[in-house]
């Protein structure tokens, strides 16, 4: 699939793009399915245990790097409709660093406002992910939502005051629609529509959380990857199992100041 | 637009050589508060989050910001304390270079340290 010049430039300028179905109901039922035989296989063995004050969210946790185990998760991962897109937007070759799948039950919280690249520690460029839309999402069952163009300034102190000129990541997702969020000024909060199929693109810098699932009974799967750009020159979490589009393991220095700087940032 | 335009000073630059050591460096003896970092900059303020903001720049060839007025040393960037004395000994706890307090005028009070990359930084204390 081919990405518009319009949608390259939303991802750069705003910080994130729609890519609107780019995976059939077929595969994205078939990565629900091998998810949830993953899990069953942990509950199984004891990995996933449920925890009595949160009851339905400790069954259904994030799965992370399944794709190191799971023969079609390996092949969905590496596929060149989905690593096309990466390379589409970077402009150049990518590396895939994770993934996470998530099952966002109903009743589970709101996910934090915070930028991928606090983790990823991606440098020059941050980094960039690919979240995979596997059923409708909205506000009302915890989907996206992003500050545009608060990827420009890198990243922010979580200590700094909501409101500040630079407190974009102290701000709440609201819970419920009246919560007011206190951003500074000239920034705004956008919810993210997205059905299944659909691919969201975004800056490892930008600004994004996402809703508590308000449904009564709606999960919200989604398989996210964060890739980075192969000319980066170091990155933090996995430097030596990064995955190119041949499935080939890379290795790149490991980014020694992000530790400090993460401190520094709280 | 007012013929009169207002200005306020928003932030001062100072050249490092190491972004992430000197982060630490002002942040630990400044108690200043770090607001953003992107690539080759870092951008640190006051304990209460107001302006001026001093950007901390990443050149890799730097030359310290040492200005001399004669011989006077003058401070690209000068610091306030209420008590410069409990500032001062714990710069040289630390071991931070830093010249003796001098006494002045109007109880004016101050004393000059350099940085990790040489840059003379002013502390002073007055009453307010």
């Amino acid at each position: 699939m081919r990405i518009s010049a319009a949608q390259r430039q939303s991802y750069w300028d705003r910080g994130y793009t729609v890519i609107k179905g780019v995976f059939s109901k077929e595969e994205t039922s078939r990565m629900i399915q091998e998810h949830e035989a993953i899990r069953l296989a942990f509950i199984k063995d004891k990995s996933i245990v449920q925890d009595s004050h949160y009851p339905l969210s400790s069954l259904y946790p994030e799965l992370h790097e399944t794709f190191r185990t799971n023969d079609y998760v390996f092949q969905f991962l590496t596929s060149p409709k989905y690593f096309g897109l990466v390379e589409q937007l970077l402009g150049e070759e990518a590396l895939a660093v994770g993934t996470t799948f998530f099952f966002k039950p109903p009743g589970k919280n709101s996910f934090l406002l915070h930028q991928d690249n606090y983790d990823v520690g991606a440098s020059p460029q941050p980094s960039c992910a690919l979240w995979v839309s596997l059923e409708d999402t909205s506000r009302e069952n915890g989907g996206l939502c992003f500050i545009p163009y608060s990827h420009k300034q890198g990243l922010y102190s979580s200590q700094t005051p909501a409101g500040h000129r630079y407190g974009l990541v102290s701000s709440r997702v609201p819970q419920v629609e009246e919560d007011p969020v206190l951003l500074p000024h000239g920034y705004w909060m956008e919810d993210m529509t997205t059905q299944a199929g659909d691919v969201v693109a975004f800056n490892g810098f930008v600004v994004h959380g996402s809703f508590p699932n308000n449904s009564r009974y709606q999960f919200r799967k989604a398989f996210t990857t964060h890739f980075i750009p192969r000319s980066s020159e170091s990155v933090f979490v996995f430097n030596n199992q990064l995955v190119d589009k041949n499935g080939q393991i890379n290795r790149l220095p490991l980014n020694r100041h992000h530790p400090l700087i993460r401190d520094l940032l709280g | 637009m007012s013929d009169s335009p207002d200005f306020r000073v928003d932030s001062i630059a100072l050249p490092v050589r190491n972004i992430v050591k000197s982060m630490d460096w002002y942040i630990k003896h400044f108690n200043l508060k770090l607001l953003w970092v992107y690539k080759k900059y870092a951008s640190l303020t006051a304990n209460d989050y107001s302006a001026p903001y001093v950007t901390l720049v990443h050149i890799p060839n730097m030359e310290p910001l040492n200005l001399m007025a004669g011989h006077e040393p003058c401070p690209v960037l000068n610091f306030f304390t209420s008590d410069i004395e409990l500032v001062h000994e714990k710069l040289r706890a630390s071991h931070v270079p830093v010249s003796n307090i001098e006494h002045h005028e109007n109880a004016l009070k101050r004393c000059l340290v350099t940085d990790p990359d040489g840059n003379f930084i002013g502390i002073s204390s007055y009453p307010e």
